[in-house]
Protein backbone atom coordinates (compact mmCIF):
# COMPACT_ATOMS: atom_id res chain seq x y z
CA UNK A 1 0.00 0.00 0.00
CA UNK A 2 2.40 2.55 0.82
CA UNK A 3 5.02 1.89 -2.18
CA UNK A 4 1.81 2.30 -4.25
CA UNK A 5 1.06 5.67 -2.44
CA UNK A 6 4.61 6.97 -3.36
CA UNK A 7 4.32 5.51 -6.77
CA UNK A 8 1.27 7.73 -7.16
CA UNK A 9 2.46 10.69 -5.86
CA UNK A 10 5.70 10.33 -8.08
CA UNK A 11 3.54 9.83 -10.91
CA UNK A 12 1.81 13.21 -10.31
CA UNK A 13 4.51 14.91 -9.36
CA UNK A 14 6.17 13.60 -12.59
CA UNK A 15 3.35 14.99 -14.56
CA UNK A 16 3.27 18.40 -13.11
CA UNK A 17 7.05 18.08 -14.04
CA UNK A 18 6.33 17.97 -17.32
CA UNK A 19 3.78 20.30 -18.15
CA UNK A 20 5.42 22.94 -16.26
CA UNK A 21 9.07 21.98 -18.60
CA UNK A 22 6.51 22.44 -21.51
CA UNK A 23 5.74 26.32 -20.88
CA UNK A 24 8.86 27.41 -21.15
CA UNK A 25 9.21 26.08 -24.57
CA UNK A 26 5.99 28.52 -26.04
CA UNK A 27 7.33 30.62 -27.36
CA UNK A 28 6.78 34.69 -26.87
CA UNK A 29 6.75 37.27 -28.79
CA UNK A 30 9.89 39.44 -27.66
CA UNK A 31 9.07 43.18 -26.53
CA UNK A 32 12.05 45.29 -26.90
CA UNK A 33 13.05 46.77 -23.82
CA UNK A 34 12.93 50.57 -23.36
CA UNK A 35 16.09 52.52 -23.14
CA UNK A 36 16.19 54.98 -20.52
CA UNK A 37 15.68 58.62 -21.80
CA UNK A 38 18.77 60.99 -21.81
CA UNK A 39 18.29 62.60 -18.92
CA UNK A 40 20.02 65.87 -17.37
CA UNK A 41 22.32 65.35 -14.81
CA UNK A 42 22.77 68.12 -11.41
CA UNK A 43 26.86 67.20 -12.25
CA UNK A 44 28.38 70.26 -14.37
CA UNK A 45 31.21 70.35 -16.49
CA UNK A 46 32.53 73.13 -18.77
CA UNK A 47 31.55 74.16 -22.15
CA UNK A 48 34.13 75.91 -24.20
CA UNK A 49 33.02 78.33 -26.96
CA UNK A 50 35.20 79.14 -30.19
CA UNK A 51 34.56 81.04 -33.14
CA UNK A 52 36.20 79.62 -36.24
CA UNK A 53 36.51 81.61 -39.43
CA UNK A 54 38.22 78.33 -40.86
CA UNK A 55 40.96 77.78 -43.05
CA UNK A 56 39.73 80.43 -45.72
CA UNK A 57 40.33 82.98 -43.02
CA UNK A 58 43.64 81.44 -41.39
CA UNK A 59 45.48 80.88 -45.06
CA UNK A 60 43.30 83.21 -47.57
CA UNK A 61 41.44 81.69 -50.27
CA UNK A 62 40.70 82.56 -54.23
CA UNK A 63 37.75 84.44 -54.82
CA UNK A 64 35.13 83.57 -57.42
CA UNK A 65 36.44 86.14 -60.04
CA UNK A 66 39.75 85.49 -59.29
CA UNK A 67 41.50 87.72 -56.59
CA UNK A 68 43.73 85.98 -53.90
CA UNK A 69 42.31 87.26 -51.10
CA UNK A 70 44.44 86.99 -47.07
CA UNK A 71 43.43 88.63 -44.17
CA UNK A 72 45.31 90.47 -41.42
CA UNK A 73 42.30 90.31 -39.12
CA UNK A 74 38.60 89.45 -38.81
CA UNK A 75 36.91 91.38 -36.22
CA UNK A 76 33.69 89.64 -34.93
CA UNK A 77 31.93 90.26 -31.52
CA UNK A 78 30.14 87.94 -30.05
CA UNK A 79 27.26 88.65 -27.50
CA UNK A 80 24.30 86.37 -25.72
CA UNK A 81 26.32 83.54 -26.79
CA UNK A 82 24.04 80.82 -25.00
CA UNK A 83 23.89 77.31 -25.56
CA UNK A 84 21.24 74.99 -24.97
CA UNK A 85 20.19 71.28 -24.90
CA UNK A 86 17.10 71.00 -27.01
CA UNK A 87 14.21 68.44 -27.49
CA UNK A 88 13.32 68.04 -30.22
CA UNK A 89 16.84 68.57 -31.92
CA UNK A 90 16.38 72.13 -33.41
CA UNK A 91 16.63 72.35 -36.75
CA UNK A 92 17.62 75.58 -37.83
CA UNK A 93 16.49 75.36 -41.34
CA UNK A 94 12.72 73.96 -40.72
CA UNK A 95 12.92 77.50 -38.57
CA UNK A 96 10.69 74.57 -36.23
CA UNK A 97 10.32 76.25 -32.62
CA UNK A 98 13.79 76.38 -30.03
CA UNK A 99 12.69 73.94 -27.12
CA UNK A 100 15.04 74.10 -24.38
CA UNK A 101 15.68 71.34 -21.80
CA UNK A 102 18.86 73.19 -20.19
CA UNK A 103 20.71 76.84 -21.54
CA UNK A 104 23.36 78.15 -20.51
CA UNK A 105 24.99 82.00 -21.67
CA UNK A 106 28.50 83.39 -21.55
CA UNK A 107 28.57 86.66 -19.29
CA UNK A 108 29.85 89.48 -21.70
CA UNK A 109 30.38 90.50 -25.27
CA UNK A 110 33.68 89.61 -26.96
CA UNK A 111 35.08 91.08 -29.77
CA UNK A 112 37.78 88.48 -31.39
CA UNK A 113 39.98 87.98 -34.23
CA UNK A 114 39.48 85.20 -36.46
CA UNK A 115 42.47 86.06 -38.39
CA UNK A 116 44.68 85.85 -35.17
CA UNK A 117 47.37 83.20 -35.23
CA UNK A 118 49.05 81.44 -37.90
CA UNK A 119 47.56 79.67 -40.68
CA UNK A 120 46.94 76.57 -39.03
CA UNK A 121 46.08 78.31 -35.61
CA UNK A 122 42.87 76.56 -33.72
CA UNK A 123 39.74 78.51 -33.77
CA UNK A 124 39.78 81.40 -31.47
CA UNK A 125 38.55 81.16 -27.66
CA UNK A 126 35.49 83.22 -26.98
CA UNK A 127 34.98 82.44 -23.80
CA UNK A 128 34.10 79.37 -21.07
CA UNK A 129 31.10 78.59 -18.96
CA UNK A 130 30.01 75.85 -16.00
CA UNK A 131 27.35 73.96 -17.18
CA UNK A 132 25.06 71.18 -16.45
CA UNK A 133 26.47 68.08 -18.02
CA UNK A 134 23.89 66.97 -21.01
CA UNK A 135 24.08 67.34 -24.89
CA UNK A 136 24.37 71.03 -25.98
CA UNK A 137 22.74 71.02 -29.28
CA UNK A 138 21.94 74.43 -30.11
CA UNK A 139 24.06 77.14 -30.23
CA UNK A 140 22.85 81.11 -30.74
CA UNK A 141 24.91 84.18 -30.36
CA UNK A 142 24.37 87.99 -31.32
CA UNK A 143 26.48 90.24 -33.12
CA UNK A 144 26.20 93.93 -31.88
CA UNK A 145 28.75 96.44 -32.78
CA UNK A 146 31.96 96.47 -30.76
CA UNK A 147 32.34 99.51 -28.54
CA UNK A 148 36.31 99.41 -27.93
CA UNK A 149 39.34 98.79 -29.69
CA UNK A 150 40.03 98.38 -33.78
CA UNK A 151 36.80 97.32 -34.66
CA UNK A 152 34.60 99.82 -32.54
CA UNK A 153 30.98 100.62 -34.05
CA UNK A 154 31.23 97.60 -36.40
CA UNK A 155 29.72 94.41 -35.70
CA UNK A 156 32.13 92.83 -38.29
CA UNK A 157 35.65 94.31 -39.61
CA UNK A 158 37.40 92.56 -42.52
CA UNK A 159 40.75 93.69 -43.20
CA UNK A 160 43.22 92.22 -45.49
CA UNK A 161 44.97 92.21 -48.99
CA UNK A 162 43.19 90.92 -52.40
CA UNK A 163 45.76 90.61 -55.31
CA UNK A 164 45.22 89.86 -58.45
CA UNK A 165 47.14 90.08 -62.43
CA UNK A 166 50.09 92.40 -60.39
CA UNK A 167 47.54 94.56 -58.27
CA UNK A 168 47.34 94.69 -54.95
CA UNK A 169 44.26 96.08 -52.81
CA UNK A 170 44.59 96.49 -49.14
CA UNK A 171 40.79 96.45 -47.74
CA UNK A 172 39.04 97.02 -45.05
CA UNK A 173 35.42 96.00 -45.17
CA UNK A 174 33.01 97.65 -42.04
CA UNK A 175 30.19 96.06 -41.20
CA UNK A 176 27.79 98.13 -38.82
CA UNK A 177 24.72 95.97 -39.45
CA UNK A 178 24.02 94.12 -36.58
CA UNK A 179 23.37 90.22 -36.90
CA UNK A 180 22.25 87.48 -34.94
CA UNK A 181 22.37 83.65 -35.46
CA UNK A 182 20.23 80.47 -33.74
CA UNK A 183 21.66 77.41 -35.11
CA UNK A 184 21.55 73.72 -34.12
CA UNK A 185 23.68 70.74 -34.00
CA UNK A 186 27.33 71.32 -35.31
CA UNK A 187 28.09 69.94 -38.51
CA UNK A 188 31.91 68.80 -38.56
CA UNK A 189 33.86 65.93 -38.87
CA UNK A 190 33.88 65.08 -34.91
CA UNK A 191 30.62 65.58 -33.28
CA UNK A 192 30.73 68.39 -30.30
CA UNK A 193 28.36 69.98 -27.34
CA UNK A 194 28.16 66.50 -25.24
CA UNK A 195 29.24 67.89 -22.03
CA UNK A 196 30.08 65.14 -19.04
CA UNK A 197 30.64 65.54 -15.88
CA UNK A 198 34.01 67.35 -14.72
CA UNK A 199 34.83 67.40 -18.12
CA UNK A 200 35.17 69.81 -20.94
CA UNK A 201 33.22 69.83 -24.24
CA UNK A 202 33.23 72.49 -26.81
CA UNK A 203 30.90 74.42 -29.53
CA UNK A 204 32.03 76.47 -32.16
CA UNK A 205 30.63 79.34 -33.99
CA UNK A 206 31.73 79.14 -37.57
CA UNK A 207 31.51 81.97 -40.31
CA UNK A 208 31.66 81.36 -43.84
CA UNK A 209 33.25 84.13 -45.66
CA UNK A 210 33.37 82.37 -49.29
CA UNK A 211 29.71 83.24 -49.04
CA UNK A 212 30.69 86.63 -49.21
CA UNK A 213 33.13 86.79 -52.05
CA UNK A 214 33.17 82.85 -53.61
CA UNK A 215 35.27 80.07 -54.18
CA UNK A 216 37.20 79.49 -57.15
CA UNK A 217 37.66 76.17 -56.51
CA UNK A 218 33.95 75.49 -56.42
CA UNK A 219 32.28 75.60 -59.95
CA UNK A 220 31.02 78.71 -61.28
CA UNK A 221 27.64 77.10 -61.56
CA UNK A 222 27.20 76.31 -57.90
CA UNK A 223 24.89 78.06 -55.65
CA UNK A 224 27.68 79.58 -53.58
CA UNK A 225 29.17 81.57 -56.35
CA UNK A 226 26.29 82.34 -57.80
CA UNK A 227 24.80 83.61 -54.47
CA UNK A 228 28.80 85.67 -53.75
CA UNK A 229 29.13 88.96 -54.55
CA UNK A 230 32.77 88.18 -55.52
CA UNK A 231 35.66 90.73 -54.85
CA UNK A 232 35.60 92.81 -57.84
CA UNK A 233 33.05 95.04 -57.11
CA UNK A 234 35.02 95.94 -54.14
CA UNK A 235 37.90 96.08 -56.53
CA UNK A 236 36.20 98.60 -58.44
CA UNK A 237 35.57 101.29 -55.23
CA UNK A 238 39.17 101.16 -54.23
CA UNK A 239 40.76 105.03 -53.41
CA UNK A 240 44.45 105.46 -53.71
CA UNK A 241 45.10 102.30 -54.09
CA UNK A 242 43.12 101.05 -50.87
CA UNK A 243 39.41 99.59 -50.69
CA UNK A 244 37.89 101.33 -47.41
CA UNK A 245 34.06 100.99 -47.49
CA UNK A 246 31.26 100.52 -44.93
CA UNK A 247 27.92 99.51 -45.86
CA UNK A 248 26.92 103.35 -46.21
CA UNK A 249 29.57 103.42 -49.10
CA UNK A 250 28.22 99.78 -50.52
CA UNK A 251 24.67 100.95 -50.60
CA UNK A 252 25.76 104.77 -52.17
CA UNK A 253 28.12 102.54 -54.44
CA UNK A 254 27.13 99.63 -55.66
CA UNK A 255 25.21 98.50 -58.19
CA UNK A 256 21.41 97.53 -56.96
CA UNK A 257 21.47 94.15 -57.76
CA UNK A 258 24.82 94.08 -56.05
CA UNK A 259 23.85 95.54 -52.90
CA UNK A 260 21.42 93.53 -52.93
CA UNK A 261 23.48 90.37 -52.94
CA UNK A 262 25.51 92.11 -49.95
CA UNK A 263 23.16 92.22 -47.79
CA UNK A 264 21.97 88.83 -48.76
CA UNK A 265 24.39 87.00 -47.88
CA UNK A 266 25.13 88.50 -44.26
CA UNK A 267 22.59 85.98 -43.00
CA UNK A 268 24.56 83.35 -44.10
CA UNK A 269 27.43 83.85 -42.95
CA UNK A 270 26.91 82.54 -39.51
CA UNK A 271 27.24 78.44 -39.33
CA UNK A 272 27.97 75.96 -37.12
CA UNK A 273 30.43 73.86 -38.75
CA UNK A 274 28.83 73.38 -42.36
CA UNK A 275 25.87 73.75 -40.34
CA UNK A 276 23.22 76.62 -40.60
CA UNK A 277 21.49 79.13 -39.08
CA UNK A 278 18.68 80.84 -38.32
CA UNK A 279 19.46 85.09 -38.63
CA UNK A 280 17.64 86.23 -35.99
CA UNK A 281 18.32 90.23 -35.68
CA UNK A 282 18.35 91.55 -39.38
CA UNK A 283 15.05 89.64 -39.54
CA UNK A 284 13.52 91.76 -37.14
CA UNK A 285 14.04 94.56 -38.75
CA UNK B 1 12.24 14.09 -35.04
CA UNK B 2 13.75 16.06 -32.77
CA UNK B 3 16.36 15.37 -29.87
CA UNK B 4 13.98 16.12 -26.99
CA UNK B 5 11.27 13.43 -28.62
CA UNK B 6 14.30 10.35 -28.45
CA UNK B 7 15.40 11.88 -24.97
CA UNK B 8 11.46 11.14 -23.60
CA UNK B 9 11.21 7.59 -26.03
CA UNK B 10 14.44 6.36 -23.93
CA UNK B 11 12.64 6.94 -20.57
CA UNK B 12 9.33 5.39 -21.89
CA UNK B 13 11.88 2.36 -22.05
CA UNK B 14 13.44 2.34 -19.01
CA UNK B 15 9.69 1.81 -17.46
CA UNK B 16 8.27 -1.49 -17.32
CA UNK B 17 7.05 -4.41 -14.92
CA UNK B 18 4.58 -3.35 -11.85
CA UNK B 19 5.05 0.77 -12.61
CA UNK B 20 4.35 -0.27 -16.62
CA UNK B 21 0.86 1.24 -16.46
CA UNK B 22 1.35 4.69 -14.83
CA UNK B 23 4.59 4.75 -16.62
CA UNK B 24 2.89 4.21 -20.07
CA UNK B 25 0.13 7.03 -19.45
CA UNK B 26 2.47 9.40 -17.47
CA UNK B 27 4.81 9.56 -21.14
CA UNK B 28 1.88 9.10 -23.05
CA UNK B 29 0.65 12.68 -21.77
CA UNK B 30 4.63 14.05 -22.17
CA UNK B 31 4.34 12.37 -24.96
CA UNK B 32 1.39 14.12 -26.35
CA UNK B 33 2.68 17.57 -25.21
CA UNK B 34 5.84 17.11 -26.85
CA UNK B 35 3.98 15.80 -29.94
CA UNK B 36 1.69 19.14 -30.15
CA UNK B 37 5.68 20.97 -29.56
CA UNK B 38 6.89 18.85 -32.59
CA UNK B 39 3.98 19.30 -34.88
CA UNK B 40 3.79 23.13 -34.91
CA UNK B 41 5.56 25.17 -36.93
CA UNK B 42 7.29 28.08 -35.66
CA UNK B 43 7.64 31.27 -37.75
CA UNK B 44 9.30 34.39 -36.78
CA UNK B 45 8.94 37.29 -38.67
CA UNK B 46 10.29 40.89 -37.99
CA UNK B 47 9.39 43.78 -39.37
CA UNK B 48 11.98 46.74 -39.86
CA UNK B 49 11.34 50.34 -40.54
CA UNK B 50 14.03 51.33 -42.66
CA UNK B 51 14.88 54.92 -43.17
CA UNK B 52 15.61 56.53 -46.16
CA UNK B 53 17.21 60.16 -46.11
CA UNK B 54 17.29 62.37 -49.01
CA UNK B 55 19.70 65.23 -49.14
CA UNK B 56 19.64 68.12 -51.57
CA UNK B 57 21.06 71.24 -51.93
CA UNK B 58 18.65 74.40 -51.48
CA UNK B 59 18.76 74.42 -55.63
CA UNK B 60 16.41 70.96 -55.06
CA UNK B 61 19.83 69.25 -56.90
CA UNK B 62 20.67 66.05 -55.44
CA UNK B 63 23.28 65.93 -52.76
CA UNK B 64 25.26 63.19 -54.40
CA UNK B 65 27.81 61.26 -53.21
CA UNK B 66 28.13 62.71 -49.93
CA UNK B 67 29.88 61.37 -46.84
CA UNK B 68 27.01 60.36 -44.42
CA UNK B 69 27.75 59.31 -40.76
CA UNK B 70 24.87 57.90 -38.35
CA UNK B 71 24.61 58.41 -34.85
CA UNK B 72 22.47 56.25 -32.43
CA UNK B 73 21.09 57.89 -29.50
CA UNK B 74 23.52 59.10 -26.94
CA UNK B 75 26.42 58.42 -28.72
CA UNK B 76 29.49 60.27 -30.09
CA UNK B 77 30.25 57.48 -31.64
CA UNK B 78 29.40 56.82 -35.52
CA UNK B 79 26.95 54.16 -35.49
CA UNK B 80 27.27 53.36 -39.25
CA UNK B 81 28.80 55.33 -42.04
CA UNK B 82 28.23 55.59 -46.01
CA UNK B 83 27.52 57.47 -48.94
CA UNK B 84 24.27 58.99 -50.59
CA UNK B 85 23.77 57.52 -53.78
CA UNK B 86 23.33 59.45 -57.36
CA UNK B 87 19.86 60.82 -56.09
CA UNK B 88 21.24 62.06 -52.54
CA UNK B 89 19.66 58.73 -50.82
CA UNK B 90 20.74 56.87 -47.81
CA UNK B 91 19.25 54.17 -46.37
CA UNK B 92 19.02 52.18 -42.83
CA UNK B 93 17.56 50.35 -40.54
CA UNK B 94 18.11 51.98 -36.89
CA UNK B 95 18.52 49.26 -34.20
CA UNK B 96 14.58 49.78 -32.16
CA UNK B 97 16.18 48.57 -28.91
CA UNK B 98 17.90 51.86 -29.18
CA UNK B 99 14.91 54.20 -28.96
CA UNK B 100 15.27 58.31 -29.22
CA UNK B 101 16.30 60.60 -31.67
CA UNK B 102 18.69 59.30 -34.31
CA UNK B 103 21.25 61.67 -35.96
CA UNK B 104 22.01 61.15 -40.07
CA UNK B 105 25.15 63.67 -40.72
CA UNK B 106 25.71 64.12 -44.46
CA UNK B 107 28.55 66.17 -45.56
CA UNK B 108 30.34 66.86 -48.44
CA UNK B 109 33.12 69.90 -49.78
CA UNK B 110 31.71 72.02 -47.38
CA UNK B 111 28.36 71.80 -47.56
CA UNK B 112 26.47 69.37 -44.65
CA UNK B 113 23.22 69.18 -42.16
CA UNK B 114 21.78 66.58 -40.01
CA UNK B 115 18.67 64.85 -39.47
CA UNK B 116 17.26 64.38 -36.46
CA UNK B 117 14.90 61.02 -36.65
CA UNK B 118 12.60 60.19 -33.89
CA UNK B 119 13.15 56.42 -33.37
CA UNK B 120 10.58 54.41 -31.10
CA UNK B 121 10.88 50.96 -29.66
CA UNK B 122 7.35 50.39 -30.99
CA UNK B 123 9.14 50.10 -34.71
CA UNK B 124 10.24 47.13 -34.77
CA UNK B 125 9.20 44.08 -32.73
CA UNK B 126 9.72 40.71 -33.40
CA UNK B 127 7.12 38.72 -33.25
CA UNK B 128 5.62 34.88 -33.50
CA UNK B 129 3.21 33.03 -35.10
CA UNK B 130 2.55 29.74 -33.62
CA UNK B 131 1.48 26.52 -35.91
CA UNK B 132 -0.94 25.74 -32.77
CA UNK B 133 1.09 24.45 -30.54
CA UNK B 134 0.11 27.04 -27.64
CA UNK B 135 -2.19 26.79 -24.93
CA UNK B 136 -4.65 28.82 -24.05
CA UNK B 137 -5.23 29.08 -20.33
CA UNK B 138 -8.39 27.36 -20.06
CA UNK B 139 -6.87 24.83 -22.30
CA UNK B 140 -4.27 24.27 -19.62
CA UNK B 141 -6.70 24.54 -16.87
CA UNK B 142 -8.80 20.96 -18.89
CA UNK B 143 -5.48 19.38 -19.40
CA UNK B 144 -4.51 19.84 -15.80
CA UNK B 145 -7.69 18.61 -14.40
CA UNK B 146 -7.77 15.66 -16.75
CA UNK B 147 -4.53 14.78 -15.46
CA UNK B 148 -5.67 14.68 -11.80
CA UNK B 149 -8.78 13.02 -12.75
CA UNK B 150 -6.57 10.26 -14.22
CA UNK B 151 -3.93 10.20 -11.33
CA UNK B 152 -6.84 9.68 -8.83
CA UNK B 153 -8.19 7.24 -10.74
CA UNK B 154 -5.23 5.27 -11.27
CA UNK B 155 -5.13 5.68 -7.76
CA UNK B 156 -8.35 4.19 -7.13
CA UNK B 157 -7.86 1.27 -9.62
CA UNK B 158 -4.56 0.35 -7.38
CA UNK B 159 -6.39 1.07 -4.19
CA UNK B 160 -9.67 -1.21 -4.59
CA UNK B 161 -10.52 -3.39 -2.62
CA UNK B 162 -10.45 -7.48 -3.68
CA UNK B 163 -13.38 -8.94 -3.58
Amino acid sequence: MKIRLISLLGFMLMTAVTQACSSPQTPQAQIPTTASPAGVSSDQGTLVIRANGEDFVRQGFTSKDGWKITFDNVYVTLAAVTAYQTEPPYDAQADAELKVKQQVSLDQPQTVDLAAGDATAEPVLVGEVTAPAGRYNALSWKMPKATTGEANGYALMLVGTATKGGQSLPFVLKVDEELGYQCGEFVGEQRKGTLKAGDKADLEATFHFDHLFGDAKTPPTDDLNKQALGFQPLANLAKDGKVDVDVATLKQSLSAEDFRKFQAILPSLGHVGEGHCKETTLAKN
Amino acid sequence: MSKQQIQWRRRWLSLGGRWALPGLLGVAIMGLAERSLAHGVVMQYQTTQAVSVQAKYDSGDPFANAQVTVYAPDSDQPWSKGTTDNNGVFTFTPDDSKPGTWQVKVRSAGHGDVANIPVSSGTQQLATVSGGNGYTPLQKGVMAASVIWGCVGTALFFLRRKA
